[in-house]
């Protein structure tokens, strides 16, 4: 928990903030391999996709990474100075359209969470309204 | 060692008696027998004002160092996280208005009481 717990609101936000951002990393390394081959002796890169959980104090947290499969797909590319004797190498197993989708919806979370602080910072203005 | 402002204020703040001797305990201030009130002395049950003002300046400094340091981590590159930099600046800054708020009222209840007609 917080040590200022009038803070709350910002404190659910920071960490939904870091959630999203957390995932907009993942996803613009994940877009960033998409045409990343390996040999097919080696494992194809892994798309990441972090694991959010509530907190239970208020807050969402990533506690983990899950991996697409190691074997990824295997695409012939008899060309590629990777390819193996049959033409084969290994592409991630991750398409650029779910990618771009996660991508809005990390983008919009991240801006949700965005919207919260500034309700939050008026309504603490509002509040010392009170005061004065 | 400095003493930072904000800390200077804390100390002010339960140095000064009368302000001090101002009681939370609002039982002691509603009673009808002013006569007696004024010749007993203050009850102790409540936590004084200055207590809280300084205990709430001492979350301020917490939360106006943490910002600080952020800040310093942004500078430098070190900073892992933009929202966090951006979050404790919030809250520092409405912790801040809030103290200030609060003396202000002080300050003016304390006025009101010395401008009493003698």
């Amino acid at each position: 928990m917080s040590d200022f717990g009038a803070f709350n609101t910002l404190r659910i936000a920071d960490e939904a903030l870091g959630a999203h951002q957390t995932w907009l990393d993942a996803i613009s390394n994940n877009i960033a391999n998409i045409n990343t081959y390996e040999p097919t002796s080696q494992s194809a890169f892994q798309a990441q996709y972090p694991i959010f959980q509530s907190d239970p104090d208020g807050g969402v947290v990533v506690s983990g990474i899950a991996e697409s499969d190691p074997q990824g797909i295997e695409v012939s590319m008899p060309d590629s100075p990777l390819a193996d004797d049959k033409g084969y190498v290994r592409a991630p197993d991750e398409s650029m359209s779910t990618q771009m989708g996660m991508l809005i919806m990390a983008q919009q979370g991240y801006q949700a969470s965005v919207s919260v602080t500034k309700t939050a910072q008026t309504e603490y203005d509002a509040a010392l309204q009170i005061g004065k | 060692m400095t003493v930072s402002p904000v800390a200077a204020i804390a100390n002010a703040a339960q140095a000064l008696p009368s302000l001090a001797g101002i009681n939370t305990d609002a039982t002691s201030v509603g009673g009808l027998a002013p006569v007696q009130a004024a010749t007993t002395t203050p009850s102790t049950s409540g936590t004084d004002f200055g207590t809280l003002l300084a205990n709430g300046i001492d979350s301020l400094e917490g939360l106006q160092n943490n910002s600080s340091n952020l800040a310093v981590q942004a500078a430098t590159g070190d900073l892992g996280a933009l929202q966090d930099y951006t979050i404790a600046s919030t809250e520092a800054s409405t912790a801040t208005q809030l103290a200030v708020t609060l003396r202000n009222q002080a300050v003016s209840a304390f006025n009101q009481i010395l401008n009493m007609p003698a």
